[in-house]
């Protein structure tokens, strides 16, 4: 190395030096921030916040659990054949999954939010994996002795399935709202009428037979719903 | 028929599970007899399963739209701890990386080589059909055991074919590792001609890998290159750490 290349390569190294320095400062002044900011949850927190009637409530537990273990899924993906994008899908279905799960009345706390998620998110990538005709010997990230059974996935909607969907979503604003807070959040009528801002629980009760009688007739009046759901 | 109060809350309560046995018992004989409550009961189980689909959907949109949050406002006093350990770790390999940058002699391709070039690891072999074979290829692999490995993967592929993507990337490695660069090359080539959506990386590193040892530098930064560009891609960060010494 000729003596002038020798002094360009020490002044474009000490160049980047500098540009690194002041990249971390900016970087060390976000972890500052960011500690001050800091929220810790236990699990027995999240779960509360999950089962909570607000969506704000929820929302704060959902965005704990992916600032805390979306790390643990990409790890787990990317060791067994996946990128950051299958992480990312596998991830959302977990936390899918999970929120359904603990919102059921039945749901016991048995191993940790931790744990459960782990088994999820494997579970529903060694489902994807050997549904692409893969006989895989998965490749462990963290121990997994504590196998969560009955994990129910998320599926595909079927063609019944997807027309119902459709009707639901050309059902209006309110009358969706009701039915998906009565059936898929199974929230009580009185966290309705809290929810909806309805004058009582009697108006709620009304308001929910009279969305379903209305998404009953819309599918009844459809000669060609009506075929698909008899197959 | 339009469903009264009455009707629609013992439908609710049945289909969510809520009746006592003895509740269920009547309803499901009153149901036997009846078709249309039959029908009915069917109708609104379906519209009960496509409102937990729209409801899954609105959820994965909330979801999805949390992962484009800015990361570091909701991060853990634990996460932001781990953090300022890596700030501290990433400061001393800057000056560590610094000091090799400013005083030490540019690397030869053969450095290069050994610093980036490790064997593929076969501890996640897909097993399927040939199961006992394919475990006895992966136990020699893994024992380091490259010529005994090729041999049996000669054998494998004599009674099966070429088409495994894993195999023929174990075999390249093999091949590197035996001293036969051309056959390697050959091999990595075939995933890559192929496609392969889960070797095409991995073989398009070692193909890079093996042309830096043998001095064909253009042609390890075009491949070098696609693994850069795309984000996604096994040995991505390598392959840009590889590029910048190059270089």
């Amino acid at each position: 190395m000729s003596l002038s290349t020798s002094f360009r390569s020490k002044e474009k190294g000490n160049n980047q030096l500098l540009k690194t320095f002041k990249d971390l400062s900016e970087r060390n002044s976000i972890f500052r921030v960011t500690f001050r900011k800091a929220v810790v949850l236990n699990d027995e927190q999240i779960i509360k916040k999950l089962r909570s009637a607000s969506q704000q409530e929820q929302n704060d537990a959902l965005k704990f659990l992916y600032k805390e273990y979306f790390t643990m899924a990409v790890h787990l993906i990317r060791s067994n054949n996946g990128d950051a994008d299958d992480a990312k899908d596998v991830f959302q279905d977990s936390l899918i999954t999970i929120f359904n799960k603990v919102r059921q009345p039945d749901y016991e706390t048995g191993s940790s939010l931790k744990t459960f998620l782990y088994a999820v998110c494997r579970n529903i990538w060694l489902k994807k994996l050997r549904t692409s005709g893969y006989d895989y010997k998965f490749r462990e990230t963290q121990d997994a002795n504590e196998t969560v059974e009955s994990i129910s996935e998320i599926m595909e909607a079927d063609e019944k399935q997807k027309t119902l969907i459709t009707l639901i979503n050309n059902l209006g604003d309110d009358c969706k709202k009701i039915l998906l807070y009565f059936y898929y959040e199974k929230l009580s009528m009185q966290e309705i009428v809290e929810q909806m801002g309805l004058s009582g629980e009697q108006v709620a009760k009304n308001k929910k037979l009279h969305c379903m009688n209305k998404l009953r007739e819309m599918v009844l009046s459809n000669s060609s719903t009506i075929e698909i759901l008899r197959n | 028929m339009i469903l009264n109060e009455q009707m629609q809350e013992m439908i609710d309560r049945y289909l969510m599970g809520k009746m006592s046995a003895e509740e269920k018992r009547i309803f499901e004989i009153q149901m036997a007899e009846d078709k249309i409550l039959r029908d009915e009961i069917s109708l609104q189980k379906d519209i009960i399963s496509a409102l937990h689909f729209t409801g899954n959907a609105e959820l994965k949109q909330r979801i999805a739209a949390m992962h484009s949050e800015p990361h570091l406002k909701i991060a853990s006093a634990r996460t932001a701890n781990i953090r300022r350990i890596f700030a501290i770790a990433a400061i001393l390999i800057v000056f560590i990386t610094a000091a090799i940058i400013i005083y030490y002699p540019e690397k030869d391709s053969n450095d290069l080589y050994a610093l980036y070039y490790a064997p593929y690891d076969a501890s996640i072999l897909t097993r399927g059909n040939n199961a006992s074979q394919l475990e006895k290829i992966a136990d020699l692999y893994e024992q380091n055991n490259y010529a005994g490995a090729l041999t049996e993967i000669n054998i494998y592929f004599q009674s099966v074919g070429a088409t495994n993507a894993q195999i023929i990337l174990m075999k390249g490695i093999c091949e590197l590792e035996t001293g036969k660069p051309d056959d390697a090359a050959e091999s990595f080539e075939s995933i890559i001609s192929r496609h392969d959506p889960f070797y095409s990386d991995q073989a398009t590193w070692y193909l890079a890998l093996l042309e830096i040892k043998e001095g064909k530098n253009e042609l390890a930064v075009q491949h070098l290159k696609q693994l850069n560009n795309d984000s996604h891609a096994d040995h991505h960060k390598d392959a840009e750490s590889l590029l910048n010494e190059i270089r």
